[in-house]
């Protein structure tokens, strides 16, 4: 069985472990604990090690979300888990201090998914603050990388439309990104046309 | 009547139509024994992309029988409307169009109004019967600057794929079409709306690359044909 690998990272509080529950269709392994930081997100709980999900497609191809904690002292776990993955939904809190910052500081993390075009931006919250708006965060995304068009959208995490919009989004956006590549790599030079 | 008021004139572009009024209703009385193209939304996305080109202090007031007027101003990015779009009349009747300055007035009392982006979306797919704008070159090559808000807007697997696709190259609509395995109408119709959303950038071909044969005639795949990629198995499993 075919396996593919989707994260759903971001800065705590933004949403991650909701957005898996809502696409998993199996009960999500919830591994949370008591939040010490109230200070960054004002929750009960947050994410420690991982959280997980999967969506079965037949007897062919199961997919695996994997919600990865938002700390920073628990990047460990990212690098077991990037090496694996086929893409990440990085999720970012609207009304954070500085999501636009965040959202950078984590694709720098990231870059190897990133540079792959494995990244689907999902701005939650932006009910409560309508700024920075998704072409805000257009703006950063291309600064820093204009041969990118990365997809950024708002997401009510609960929502089961915008969720499987957010999935679909990536997983079109990698296809496309690895059916240009072939065709432009299967391309012969003028070389060996001759 | 104000110095940069316009509406809407059919009758220069559809010959068939000229002896009667435009009304954007192919039932229309007027036409008996003649076909009449429903022009839809044809008028009002002329009306915004001429504000986009020329920004003045404008609104766009469009009315329809059935509805409330529409007011839309493209300054705010804004619009103000009864209809929800849910019930967005795809084929408006009896549609008239106008420009008109702002008064300071109306303008000071006016609630907060919705963003455009969902209209102006929708306005771009219902325009044009499926052709191409008018101010796009079919052999124009265009990509994304950005995506656009898909989790706010009604669209199709088809659409995101095809979206994916501007993401990552430059395409004429044509290539589009065939390389997403679409309909070349719905291409058309994405190009127009992300053209009205101002979401695309555009380059011209050189003189020699212009192709001197007509699209390629679009054959809908076969259902089986479509089961490659992951992408099809999960809106398989997803019912998209």
């Amino acid at each position: 069985m075919a396996e593919h690998v989707i994260l759903f990272g971001g800065p705590m509080g933004a949403g991650k472990t909701t957005a898996i529950e809502t696409l998993s269709e199996t009960e999500v392994v919830r591994t949370e604990a008591a939040n010490t930081d109230r200070e960054t997100a004002d929750k009960d709980t947050t994410t420690v090690a991982l959280d997980y999900g999967e969506i079965t497609l037949g007897d062919t191809d199961k997919v695996r979300l994997y919600g990865i904690p938002g700390q920073q002292r628990f990047d460990f776990m990212w690098s077991i888990l990037k090496e694996r993955a086929k893409g990440m939904v990085l999720l970012v809190n609207n009304d954070a201090a500085d999501p636009v910052g965040e959202m950078l500081a984590f694709l720098d993390e990231f870059r190897d998914l990133y540079d792959r075009g494995g990244v689907v931006v999902a701005a939650t919250r932006s009910d409560v603050s309508a700024t920075p708006t998704v072409a805000d965060y257009s703006a950063a995304l291309t600064e820093r990388r204009p041969d990118l068009v990365v997809p950024v959208f708002t997401v009510d995490p609960r929502e089961e439309d915008q969720m499987r919009t957010v999935l679909m989004t990536l997983v079109a956006n990698i296809e496309m990104r690895e059916m240009f590549l072939t065709s432009t790599a299967s391309q012969p030079t003028s070389a060996a046309a001759r | 009547m104000h110095g940069h008021e316009m509406t809407f004139d059919p009758a220069r572009t559809a010959p068939a139509a000229s002896q009667a009024p435009f009304t954007g209703d192919s039932r229309s009385p007027e036409t008996t024994g003649i076909t009449v193209p429903s022009f839809g939304w044809t008028g009002v996305a002329i009306a915004l992309h001429r504000l986009q080109q020329q920004p003045t202090s404008s609104i766009v007031v469009v009315r329809q029988a059935d509805h409330l007027p529409l007011v839309i101003d493209l300054e705010t990015n804004a619009y103000w409307w009864d209809t929800p779009l849910t019930a967005f009349p795809s084929e408006p009747v009896d549609i008239d169009v106008v420009v008109e300055p702002k008064d300071p007035a109306v303008e000071a009392s006016r609630a907060p109004g919705t963003d455009l982006d969902a209209l102006v979306w929708l306005i771009g797919n219902h325009s044009f019967l499926g052709e191409l704008a008018w101010w796009l070159q079919r052999d124009d090559r265009y990509k994304l600057v950005r995506w656009p808000n898909f989790t706010m807007l009604a669209h199709t697997p088809e659409q995101m794929r095809m979206t994916a696709m501007l993401g990552y190259t430059f395409l004429p609509v044509g290539e589009l079409a065939n390389a997403s395995e679409s309909d070349p109408a719905e291409a058309r119709r994405l190009i127009n709306a992300f053209s009205l959303m101002r979401l695309l950038r555009a380059e011209s071909p050189e003189p020699s690359e212009v192709a001197v044969s007509a699209d390629p005639v679009y054959v809908p795949p076969a259902p089986q044909q479509r089961r490659g990629g992951l992408f099809s198995r999960l809106r398989d499993r997803l019912g998209l």
